[in-house]
C-alpha cells in the first residue's frame, strides 16, 4: 500500500499542488533559472517550483540531494513512519541518476589541478549522500541506490513491493530524486540525442504527437511510503501496487527495440503477478518521452496486450508539461497514476495536438477524461534497455 | 579464480591500473568495446572466463551493483578542458575568473568525445553484458549494494540458474568485477548482508572460500 508522498517537483511540493497542476495543465517547463545557460544550443527544463516559482540553490548543492532531503523530511513528517516502526524495520530504496559536478566550483577553486583519486569539493557523489540521508532520518533497515536510468525509480518501488510482498521488510521509503539541471549533466544529455532539437520553451516536450522531435529534461525527488496492507492506517491508503514485471531489451544502447517484445514482455509479467487479465487495465500512464523512437514501441507494446482496444484505451504521459525526470520520472509519474486513481480522471496529455499515424494511441488532450477507473498500468523504459511495468489499483478494488 | 562448488560458480577479477584488460578475447561485439570503461572490461573477461563455452539462457536474470565512479572520464574530460583554457583570454577577460555558460559551451563542450556521454551512464556496464550475452530477463541495477543483489536473487521468481554481478572503476585505472550463477534456493542457507557489505567483497571472500 502506498500511505504517503514527499514531493519536491515542477508541478509543485505538495500534493495538492500537483494535483492542481495537472489538472489545469499548466506548463512547468520553462528557461533554465538556477544556473547560466548562455550560450546553450537549448535552456528548456522543468526545475522544482513552490507556488509556482522556481527554487533556486547555490551552485554548490547537489539538486537532487537537496530535495530528496526535504522529501524525505515530508514525508516522514506527513506518515510519522518513524513513530510506527522501529529504525531496523525502514528501508530507504532510491532511484538517481549521475553523480554532480559543480562546474564553477571546479573552475573557480582550479580542482581540475588535482591528480585522479583526490577529494574533489565540487564532485558529490550521490550514492553516499543518499545513505547519509537514510542515516540522518533514522532508516537503519537497509538503503539501495538504483541506477537504472530512466526505469531507476520505477526499479526502486518494484524491489520495494515485493519485499513487502515476500515478507522481507515492513515498510519502505522509496522513489526517487535526480536533477540533470546543471551544466555538465545538461550538455551531457543534450549530446546522447534524446532531447528535442528545437528549443520551442514550454512546447518543447510533445509526447505522442505527430510533431514530436525530442524530449526536454526536469528535475525532481519523490519519496513514498510502501507498507503492507495489514499494518497501513487505512485511512492513508493512496493506492496499492498489485504487479511489478522488469525486462531489458538487449537490442541497443540508446534506442528501444522496434519490435517491443520485452516491453510487451513485462507488461505480461506484471498483469500475471497482479493475477489480472488486461481487460481489467483502464487506462495506461506511459514513459512517452515526446522522442520520436519512444512512441511506435509503446504503442507496438500496447497493441500486443491490449489487441484492438488499445484504439480506446486511454493513455497519458506527464512529460509534455514537466519534462524527463530521468532516475525520478517513475516515481513522479506514480503520483499521476495517484491523480487518476483518486479523482477518477485521466489527466490530458500537455503539448499532444495531433496524432501520429506510426502510433494511433487514445491520447486524452485539452482536458481530463473522466471515467472509472480501478487499475492503472504504468510504463517506464530507458537507455541502456531497461523495461518496467507495474500495477496499480485502487484501494478497497 | 573460478571454482565450482555446490552448484555455485563465482568469479573474482581484479586489474591494477595500466594493467592489459584481455576484453577482445572474451567479447563478440567487438564495436561495442568503444563504450567500455575499464569496470565493462574487467566484467567482459569475468564473465568469459565463468561461462567459457557456454552461453546463458536469454530470459536469465541479470542483477548488478555498480561502484561509485571514482574515475569519471566525462568529468576529467571536462577538467582538462578547463586546464587547457583557463590560462586563454576568453571575450577578453581572463577566463580563470570568468566562468560562465558560454564559456562552458565554446570552450570545454566541443572538445568533449562523443564517447563520454555513454561511459558516465551507470547503467552501461549491465547494459552492454546484457547485449553481449543477449540477455533480456528480470534486472535491476544497483549502486554499491550487496544487500539489493541479494534480495533480488532470493525473490526472483526465475525457474532456473541467475546470474549477480558488481564492479567498481578506481580513480587510478584499478577495476575490479565479481559474478555468481546461481539458483535462488541456493541463498536460503546465506544470511542476508547488512547495508554496510560490499558486493565486491562478497565476491571476493565466496570465491576464495570455493578454493579451500
Amino acid at each position: 500500500m502506498i500511505t504517503g508522498f514527499g514531493i519536491q517537483s515542477p508541478l509543485g511540493c505538495h500534493w495538492d499542488e500537483v494535483q492542481e497542476s495537472i489538472r489545469t495543465g499548466q506548463h512547468r517547463v520553462g528557461p533554465i533559472e538556477n544556473f547560466d545557460t548562455g550560450g546553450f544550443p537549448m535552456t528548456a527544463a522543468g526545475e522544482v517550483r513552490h507556488n509556482g516559482q522556481v527554487v533556486k540553490t547555490p551552485g554548490q548543492v547537489d539538486r537532487k540531494v537537496h530535495f530528496l532531503d526535504r522529501a524525505l523530511d515530508q514525508l516522514l513528517q506527513r506518515t510519522q513512519l518513524g513513530n510506527r516502526y522501529e529504525p531496523d524495520e525502514l528501508l530507504l530504496n532510491m532511484g538517481t541518476g549521475i553523480d554532480y559536478l559543480d562546474s564553477e566550483g571546479y573552475f573557480t577553486r582550479k580542482e581540475f589541478t588535482k591528480p585522479p583519486g583526490e577529494t574533489i569539493e565540487s564532485h558529490n557523489q550521490t550514492g553516499k549522500a543518499i545513505r547519509e540521508l537514510a542515516c540522518k532520518y533514522g532508516i537503519r533497515g537497509g538503503c539501495n541506490t538504483f541506477v537504472a536510468a530512466c526505469a531507476a525509480s520505477s526499479q526502486a518501488i518494484g524491489f520495494s513491493y515485493k519485499l513487502l510482498k515476500k515478507g522481507l521488510a515492513k515498510a519502505v521509503v522509496a522513489g526517487g530524486s535526480d536533477s540533470m539541471t546543471s551544466h555538465a549533466t545538461y550538455i551531457g544529455f543534450y549530446k546522447l540525442g534524446a532531447m528535442a532539437f528545437t528549443d520551442e520553451g514550454a512546447t518543447t516536450c510533445k509526447p505522442f504527437d505527430r510533431c514530436r522531435n525530442g524530449t526536454v529534461l526536469g528535475e525532481g525527488a519523490i519519496a513514498m511510503a510502501l507498507e503492507r496492507a495489514e499494518d497501513a492506517p487505512r485511512d492513508q491508503v493512496i493506492m496499492e501496487v498489485a504487479g511489478y514485471g522488469s525486462t531489458s531489451d538487449s537490442f541497443a544502447i540508446t534506442d528501444p527495440d522496434p519490435t517491443a517484445d520485452m516491453l510487451t514482455r513485462s507488461v505480461e509479467l506484471a498483469l500475471k503477478d497482479a493475477g489480472i487479465s488486461p481487460e481489467l487495465i483502464d487506462c495506461v500512464h506511459l514513459h512517452g518521452t515526446g522522442t520520436p523512437k519512444n512512441a511506435p514501441v509503446e504503442y507496438l507494446a500496447l497493441k500486443r496486450v491490449f489487441g484492438d482496444r488499445v484504439s480506446e484505451l486511454p493513455v497519458y504521459s506527464m512529460k509534455g508539461q514537466m519534462g524527463h525526470l530521468v532516475g525520478s520520472c517513475g516515481a513522479m509519474e506514480l503520483l499521476g497514476v495517484a491523480y487518476s486513481i483518486r479523482r477518477q480522471e485521466v489527466p490530458h496529455t500537455v503539448n499532444f495536438s495531433e496524432r501520429d499515424p506510426a502510433a494511433p494511441l487514445f491520447v486524452v488532450k485539452d482536458k481530463p477524461l473522466s471515467i472509472p477507473i480501478r487499475y492503472v498500468l504504468k510504463l517506464n523504459a530507458s537507455f541502456g534497455g531497461h523495461n518496467t511495468a507495474l500495477v496499480l489499483k485502487k484501494p478497497g478494488v | 579464480m573460478l571454482k565450482l562448488l555446490n552448484k555455485v560458480k563465482v568469479i573474482y577479477k581484479k586489474y591494477h591500473a595500466g594493467q592489459d584488460i584481455p576484453v577482445f578475447d572474451h567479447v563478440s561485439k567487438r564495436k561495442l568495446t568503444k563504450y567500455y570503461t575499464r569496470e565493462t572490461m574487467a566484467a567482459a573477461v569475468a564473465l568469459g572466463e565463468l561461462y567459457g563455452e557456454q552461453r546463458p539462457s536469454a530470459d536469465t536474470p541479470f542483477f548488478y551493483s555498480t561502484g561509485e565512479l571514482e574515475f569519471m572520464d566525462y568529468f576529467r574530460e571536462v577538467c582538462n578542458n578547463f586546464r587547457k583554457t583557463s590560462s586563454k583570454c576568453f571575450f577578453g577577460r581572463r577566463a580563470a575568473n570568468s566562468f560562465s555558460g558560454a564559456y562552458f559551451i565554446e570552450k570545454v563542450m566541443p572538445r568533449l568525445s562523443p564517447l563520454s556521454q555513454f561511459k558516465i551512464m551507470r547503467n552501461m556496464p549491465h547494459c552492454l553484458i546484457a547485449l553481449e550475452y543477449g540477455l533480456k530477463g528480470e534486472n535491476a541495477l544497483f549502486l554499491d549494494s550487496l544487500q539489493g543483489l541479494l534480495y533480488s536473487a532470493k525473490m526472483c521468481e526465475y525457474d532456473g540458474p541467475l546470474l549477480i554481478g558488481a564492479g567498481k572503476l578506481y580513480a587510478d585505472g584499478g577495476a575490479e568485477s565479481g559474478f555468481a550463477e546461481i539458483l535462488p534456493g541456493e541463498l536460503d542457507d546465506l544470511p542476508l548482508a547488512s547495508p554496510e557489505d560490499d558486493p565486491l567483497a562478497f565476491f571476493k571472500r565466496i570465491s576464495q572460500s570455493l578454493c579451500v
